[in-house]
């Protein structure tokens, strides 16, 4: 059993060989470095950038940089809710909310099939979102249309 | 005149004895003889005219009721007609003439009714009741009672021929304030109320066509006065006179049934207003009731909230799991930093638990709790924000309500933008009229948070349980300002 459990594990594994673009946009900057940590700990081939902390900033930086393969963003940034930012630019790439309050705004993300992780962000749960975008073919992945944020803003007020 | 006397012996040119003979005993008889013909004398003997005081001339085609005396004229027009129709055949009258003087005669006649160049007409016999003493005449009691019938009965009747009244009884006559003679020789539709003559020619046409033998209808008829509305209802039968068309017919009067309708519709429009006036009152006060209630729930539910969020506000899960989320991140990369992160954190839960059943603090226990608040946030933000406490130690032992100035400084961070580029500016001092001011510089973020308020609110009630107090707050172009009472009577006394 051991041996067919390390055979799966071993496959499993083999699958995770694409390197992943992954950007965190968090305002908090050791909250950012630490999921940064956590992502690379994981896979050290992949690629993390931080260090976007205000939609002004995500704005500017999508719109020098090609769309990466994950996006890992807060909620509250420095300037206004991380939603806004798909008001001034398209990007075809799936996206993990972090919160750090279990409140209305989670099950409405349920409800939208929107991946979100809770903070303090437990190891596991990276584990789990990795391997699952990892498997995701690119053709999969479709526009963020920030329609689909705004009914959770004026729920949540 | 020689006219019709020509006439009458025209009929017999061959003149015989018996003729002259009868002639001759008309003239000579003692009783008065004449004839009439559509009311009109067309013959009379030398007796009646000897009784009268008028020449045969006069007479002749004199109206037969010019010589009736007043009083008497309406009976005897009204028996006249009854002959004329057949109803009744022949009679004994006691009556009263007017001679050509002026002075009465009190007379008996008797009236054969013949027929005379193919009209019907009269021959009356005529007795001088006052200078001849003559054996009583026995009546034709069938006749009488005849008449005596037509005229007692209380329902009005009429007879109309060629459009107009013949024959009319008292109840008739009264119901519309006419006399007997006024009536006759009136038309019907003249009776008729003008608006209701419509009605009243479509009827008319019908019996005229002989579509119709008998009807009875409602109508409403118009009074001698000309404005008097009677309502009634007339009910009349095709009948035959002289072989003309006649109608007969009776009218009885419903003033009081629709009187009496009026009433009930009346009652009945009465009674659906008062039921609409209930029916809007009950409306209005439901309405009222409702909103009432509205307003009593709002009530209910604004005291729940205000506890609950004095109790949210204690206890914030929001704040504590942030914190957490720093710590995590900081355990590894900074451990020391953690240590102290740690010690903080524990000092601020200290407080907010060993403080949220107090009404008030000291101002410096609450500024111990604050600067350990603050140390979290500045770990958190780094350089985005910057808390600046300005107050001297006169005042510190004045007293607060417990955790204003951190859910002061919590709704600035919630509303505001802040960036190391332009951080987030608080300062904390008090004024010169012992207020507590939290000021910081306004930089709205992009989507407002819908403010519920809640925040300020809590403050504010938590204030207005302590004498009254008021805190007030102002946003400027520049700044948010809140100013919070200070409550330093307490000092000496404790």
């Amino acid at each position: 059993m051991m041996v067919l459990k390390t055979y799966v594990l071993k496959n499993n594994h083999s699958n995770i060989t694409h390197k992943m673009n992954i950007v965190i946009i968090e305002d908090e900057a050791y909250a950012a470095r630490r999921l940064q940590n956590m992502i690379l700990e994981l896979d050290p081939a992949d690629k993390v950038t931080i260090g976007l902390e205000s939609v002004t900033d995500s704005v500017k930086w999508f719109r020098n940089n090609p769309a990466p393969d994950l996006i890992f963003m807060d909620l509250h940034l420095e300037d206004d809710l991380s939603f806004a930012i798909f008001d001034h630019v398209t990007i075809a790439c799936p996206i993990v909310i972090t919160t750090a309050s279990d409140d209305l705004s989670t099950k409405a993300f349920t409800l939208k099939q929107i991946d979100y992780l809770l903070k303090p962000i437990i190891q596991a749960d990276i584990v789990s979102i990795l391997e699952k975008y990892k498997k995701l073919p690119v053709s999969a992945r479709s526009s963020i249309n920030a329609s689909i944020f705004a009914d959770i803003i004026n729920k949540n007020n | 005149m020689q006219k019709d006397e020509i006439s009458i012996s025209s009929q017999n040119p061959e003149l015989s004895g018996d003729n002259i003979l009868f002639q001759r005993i008309v003239e000579e008889s003692p009783y008065g003889m004449l004839v009439t013909q559509n009311r009109k004398f067309i013959f009379a003997n030398k007796t009646f005219c000897n009784m009268m005081m008028y020449t045969t001339e006069e007479l002749i085609g004199m109206p037969a009721f010019d010589v009736v005396a007043p009083s008497q004229k309406d009976q005897m027009f009204a028996m006249h007609t009854l002959r004329m129709a057949g109803i009744i055949k022949t009679q004994f009258i006691r009556t009263t003439l007017i001679r050509k003087d002026g002075s009465d005669l009190d007379v008996e006649i008797r009236v054969c009714p013949f027929e005379f160049e193919g009209l019907t007409a009269s021959i009356v016999f005529v007795t001088d009741l006052t200078e001849k003493n003559l054996p009583q005449i026995t009546k034709s009691e069938s006749d009488d009672r005849y008449y005596h019938l037509f005229q007692s009965l209380l329902d009005a009747l009429f007879l109309i021929c060629e459009d107009k009244f013949i024959l009319v009884n008292e109840p008739m006559v009264n119901l519309l304030g006419y006399s007997v003679a006024e009536m006759v020789g009136k038309t019907f539709h003249s009776i008729i109320a003008p608006e209701n003559l419509n009605n009243y020619s479509e009827r008319y046409a019908q019996y005229k066509e002989g579509a119709v033998k008998s009807m009875s209808y409602e109508t409403t008829l118009l009074h001698k006065d000309g404005n008097t509305r009677i309502p009634v209802i007339i009910s009349s039968n095709l009948t035959e006179i002289d072989g003309k068309k006649a109608l007969v017919g009776t009218v009885k009067d419903i003033s009081d049934r629709v009187k009496a309708e009026k009433e009930i519709r009346d009652s009945h429009n009465r009674l659906e207003e008062l039921n609409h006036h209930l029916e809007e009152i009950i409306e209005k006060r439901t309405l009222e009731l409702t909103e009432a209630n509205t307003q009593l729930l709002r009530v209910q539910k604004e005291n729940l909230q205000s506890q609950f969020d004095v109790l949210k506000q204690q206890v914030n899960p929001h704040f504590l799991f942030n914190s957490l989320n720093v710590l995590t991140s900081l355990i590894r990369l900074e451990p020391e930093l953690a240590e102290k992160f740690t010690e903080h954190l524990s000092k601020v839960y200290r407080y907010v638990l060993e403080n949220k059943d107090n009404e008030l603090v000291k101002l410096s226990t609450e500024l111990d709790f604050l600067h350990a608040y603050i140390f979290l946030l500045n770990i958190r933000f780094m350089d985005k924000i910057k808390v600046n406490i300005n107050i001297s130690e006169d005042n510190e032992s004045c007293l607060v309500i417990p955790l204003a100035l951190q859910l002061l400084i919590e709704n600035a961070i919630k509303h505001n933008a802040m960036s190391k580029k332009s951080p987030l500016v608080i300062d904390i001092f008090i004024d010169k009229n012992s207020f507590l001011n939290v000021v910081n510089n306004l930089q709205e973020r992009g989507t407002q948070m819908v403010s519920t308020g809640v925040g300020l609110k809590n403050i504010m009630n938590r204030y207005r349980l302590l004498n009254n107090l008021s805190p007030e707050f102002e946003k400027t172009n520049e700044q948010f300002i809140a100013r919070i009472p200070l409550i330093c009577d307490h000092v000496d006394n404790s």
